[in-house]
């Protein structure tokens, strides 16, 4: 658990934070393997029925490397920071890992336990952007991590020659972590009073640095599947996973940044001077960081909900060396409605994200070039999880155009590798760095520019059959 | 159905399903990717840098609704770029005088009262202009001649104009700023506080550096207005003319107050020049504030245009501060005929300089004061008939009883210095002409009152 709570996944390569590659032959063919999974246990997750089929022991390792790429820019009528127009995100590859073992008790039935990532964010963004000037985003997240690892026992079982269940229950173990800037404009100059920016205070005033996490937080759910063979030909599928709520308890720990803002002549109300003139709005803000204040280190507690996978689709032996397979998939990403931020002693906030559910359609071959070598490849398109006004550094997200192609290889009885490569394409998307302001509401008129995301994935998968 | 049957017809299903994908993996035209436009590449981002007429104070006062009649706001209105001003809540900070003689505000408001900033908050402000600004305050709020301020707070959180500007990214800019450099010292009477021409110059300069350091491609200049124009400043032969007038007003003042004794408002013959250019002049401030004020309390006063001692010096003897006459007023004098001649010159320097500076950095330049000179004029050809001055030379002390009647007629506000929108309008006009000829661009002019051309 420790080794892979090191494992941060990338950036989504499915819809919303999802992450589909879950087994580097699957991920082959995009993801499409509800109806026929791949022997290398993966079907742990894509479809615990095909675990009835297991023989003998199967022991698979893998992961698939994320190298997402991306950038937001302003639009030119927007105020970009020190006139930079484009900023780049700055994430590095990201392994994710999966490992699966699996055991054929009889012809009818088998057992596996599957650890894998179905969910995962990280968006990395710079703080500044030129001349001390500081990134908008930044504001919103500028180094951001969600990971969700489901461990999952499971037991597949052959009811009739043709229909086969299987399922298992999920433990979700949970880590987010957000880092963020604090603006001092929407910050309260005492509790119920003004906010600084009713005193002139300029938006996106960055005081503090926020770091909010919480780690190793479990949530519990089921994956469940099963599969119907027409005729040797044609087999549907059909899975379902459970939503699984994560509720954080992590802490909060805040570090000041100057402003270097002087008030230019003494502020008074009634007649008394509440703040001189020349008193640096800095060493005005420094109790709040002491450890009585509101920004000292505190306990911070939010939580998250997994959305629920219900796939469906069909496998086709078009001929005795190619199969055909098509999958469709309903994600529920409108759990994902808000994050709230519950401080114990800062302000609550709430992050309206207001996330879609999302359609995807996989489509799949795989040709069997040599006895031990097959070649495969896919095509996947999905909707997007984010409305058009809600799209920001967090996650900016749009439709998908994904390609894949990539080989198994098994050169002995014993063992196979696979090796594929993906190719996420995501058209361009106009979003925001910033969020709503209190009183304004959420639309696309708060949009501000342009975002470009795409990703590189590639996938091994090193599978022992014993 | 036979299996090779179902399997063609799946096989079918699954080459549609790509062809219907096609779209998707080749992209579309998508609508919605456009961004908002602006009229010209060249007012993409739009600052103001200036003093109180920029930032849309006005009655002594300012909110929301006298920030909107700005004529920075206007003409960014027609050039078709985003604008933001840094909104006051109403009824302001402070809120505007309704009537400057009776000194009547907004129920429940007083001088005092001052509302923040609207929310929500701009992302940017690009209206920087500070009320009381002089040009150092557009480099330094801590310099020993700075005018900073609480609005300089309210509005700019402590920046300076200059840095402001700097933070909105501007292409374009318009600078109003040096009336304060000669103003306070017209108001005051005092000569010496006028900004020395080498001093103006030097942070004038320092002004444009910084915003073309900043981005600006373009801007318009403007010249500092020509204060004998202003109402507020009041002639000599107005005032002897008035004489009768501000003893009745006083007289019935003083009966609606039973605290106060009307002494009397005397003008001295030496006030009277008959010729504009060599006229004595005091301020309202000076005549009302002070003199008027000192009246009613049973003393009998007279205004000497020989007599330049400050206020306080005059009346060393009264307990000025208990009747209410502040420091500021007390430490006023009269402007005399060589002083206004100072005033005048420095101007003109001031403007040369400007307009140089437009000249040779390739920015257009507004000269506001022919256009200020045309309105000031009108009407006093007929210098028995002030009703028909559009600029009224001598307060219209029946705004008190009047509805619809304005103390400074209807292009000065109740503070008898600010302009009114009305005069928000035709400055815009003149700004975008003088856009339109420096750069060749086609902005519109805006609806504005008629006035006499100069």
């Amino acid at each position: 658990m420790v080794l892979i709570g090191t494992l941060a996944p990338g950036s989504a390569a499915a819809q919303g934070f999802g992450v589909y590659e879950q087994g580097t032959c699957v991920m082959a063919r995009a993801g499409a393997a509800v109806a026929q999974g791949c022997d290398d246990g993966s079907s742990i997750y894509f479809n615990p029925a095909h675990i009835a089929g297991a023989q003998g022991t199967t022991v698979s390792l893998g992961a698939t490397l994320i190298d997402a790429n991306g950038d937001f820019t302003y639009d030119s009528v927007a105020e970009a920071p020190g006139g930079v127009r484009e900023v780049e995100l700055q994430n590095d590859p990201v392994p994710v890992p999966h490992g699966y073992v699996t055991y054929g008790l009889n012809d009818r039935s088998g057992i596996g336990l599957g650890l894998y990532v179905p969910f995962g964010l990280e968006t990395v963004w710079p703080q500044e952007v030129a001349d001390g000037r500081t990134f908008d985003g930044a504001f919103e997240g500028y180094d951001n991590r969600v990971q969700s690892i489901y461990v999952q026992p499971t037991i597949g079982y052959q009811v009739t020659p043709r229909l086969r269940v299987g399922g298992g229950p999920i433990l979700a173990v949970s880590t987010v972590e957000l880092n963020q800037l604090v603006d001092l404009s929407q910050t309260p100059t005492v509790e119920g009073g003004p906010r600084f920016g009713e005193l002139g205070v300029p938006f996106h005033t960055a005081f503090a640095q926020a770091k909010l996490e919480g780690s190793n937080e479990l949530g519990f759910g089921a994956n469940i599947g099963a599969s119907y063979r027409i005729s040797d030909r044609f087999t549907l599928g059909a899975r379902f996973t459970t939503p699984i709520k994560v509720e954080y308890s992590g802490d909060a720990s805040f570090e000041q940044i100057d402003t270097n803002l002087t008030v230019p002549a003494d502020l008074t109300q009634g007649g008394q001077v509440l703040l001189p003139a020349g008193t640096p709005l800095d060493a005005a803000l420094a109790p709040q960081f002491s450890e009585e204040g509101r920004l000292s280190e505190q306990g911070v507690e939010t939580e998250i909900t997994f959305p629920f996978q219900l796939v469906a689709g069909v496998s086709v032996q078009a001929t005795e060396r190619l199969l055909l397979l098509a999958d469709y998939q309903l994600t529920g990403w409108s759990a994902f409605d808000e994050i709230p931020i519950d401080f114990e002693k800062a302000t609550d906030t709430v992050r309206e994200e207001n996330y879609d559910n999302t359609h995807a359609v996989r489509l799949g071959a795989e040709y069997d070039v040599l006895d031990p070598l097959t070649a495969r490849i896919g095509y996947l398109y999905n909707t997007a999880a984010e409305p058009d006004a809600v799209v920001t550094p967090l996650l900016p997200e749009n439709d998908r155009n994904q390609f894949t192609l990539g080989v198994g290889w098994r050169p002995v009885e014993t063992l196979e590798v696979n090796v594929s490569y993906h190719l996420l394409q995501q058209n361009s998307r106009r979003g925001r760095v910033r969020s709503e302001l209190p009183g304004e509401p959420i639309s696309t008129d708060l949009n501000q520019g342009l975002y470009e995301f795409g990703a590189n994935l590639f996938g091994t998968t090193l599978t022992l059959y014993l | 159905m036979k299996p090779n049957h179902l399997l063609r017809r799946l096989t079918a299903g699954l080459a549609a399903l790509l062809v219907l994908a096609l779209p998707f993996v080749t992209g579309c035209e998508d609508g919605s990717l456009n961004e908002p436009q602006v009229q010209n590449d060249l007012f993409t981002s739009y600052v103001s840098l200036g003093n109180s007429i920029t930032a849309g104070f006005q009655a002594n006062g300012i909110s929301s609704t006298t920030q909107q009649e700005s004529y920075a706001v206007q003409l960014a209105d027609q050039m078709g770029t985003s604008f933001s001003i840094p909104e006051l809540r109403a009824p302001g900070c402070p809120p505007p005088v309704q009537n400057i003689l009776t000194g009547a505000r907004p129920s429940g408001t007083t001088g005092e009262t001052c509302n923040l900033r609207s929310r929500p908050l701009p992302l940017s402000v690009n209206n920087v202009a500070v009320p009381g600004a002089k040009v150092i305050d557009a480099l330094s709020n801590d310099d020993e001649a700075s005018s900073a301020n609480a609005l300089t707070q309210f509005l700019l959180g402590g920046r300076t104009q200059v840095n402001a500007a700097a933070d909105a990214d501007p292409t374009f800019a318009s600078v109003w700023l040096g009336n304060n450099d000669v103003l306070g010292a017209a108001i005051a009477g005092n000569t010496d506080l006028i900004t020395p021409q080498e001093t103006f110059e030097a942070q004038y300069t320092n002004v444009l550096d910084s915003l073309e350091a900043a981005g600006a491609e373009g801007g318009v200049l403007a010249s500092v207005t020509n204060v004998t124009f202003v109402p507020q400043l009041i002639t000599g032969d107005a005032f002897a003319a008035a004489e009768n007038q501000i003893n009745q007003f006083g007289q019935s003042t003083a009966a609606q107050n039973p605290e106060a004794t009307w002494g009397s408002f005397s003008v001295n013959s030496n006030c009277i020049s008959g010729d504009p250019s060599s006229a004595v002049r005091a301020s309202f401030q000076y005549a009302f504030s002070g003199l008027f004020a000192i009246a009613l309390t049973g003393q009998d006063v007279e205004l000497d245009c020989e007599d330049n001692r400050p206020l306080g010096a005059i009346y060393s003897n009264l307990p000025l501060e208990q009747i209410g006459v502040s420091d500021a007023v007390a430490a006023q004098s009269i402007l005399t005929p060589a002083e206004t001649g100072q005033v005048v010159s420095a101007v003109e320097g001031y403007n040369n300089f400007i307009q140089d500076q437009a000249d040779n950095r390739g920015w257009a330049y507004v000269d506001v004061n022919n256009a200020l000179g045309a309105l000031y004029a009108a009407g006093t050809d007929t210098p028995q008939d002030p009703s028909d001055d559009l600029v009224p030379k001598f307060p219209q002390l029946n705004s008190v009883t009047e509805a619809g009647v304005s103390t400074f007629g209807r292009f000065f506000s109740e503070d008898g210095v600010h302009p009114t929108g009305d005069t928000h309008e035709v400055v815009t006009n003149l700004f975008i002409a003088a856009i339109n000829q420096e750069y060749g661009t086609s902005l519109e002019p805006i609806e504005a009152p008629d006035v006499p051309t100069p």
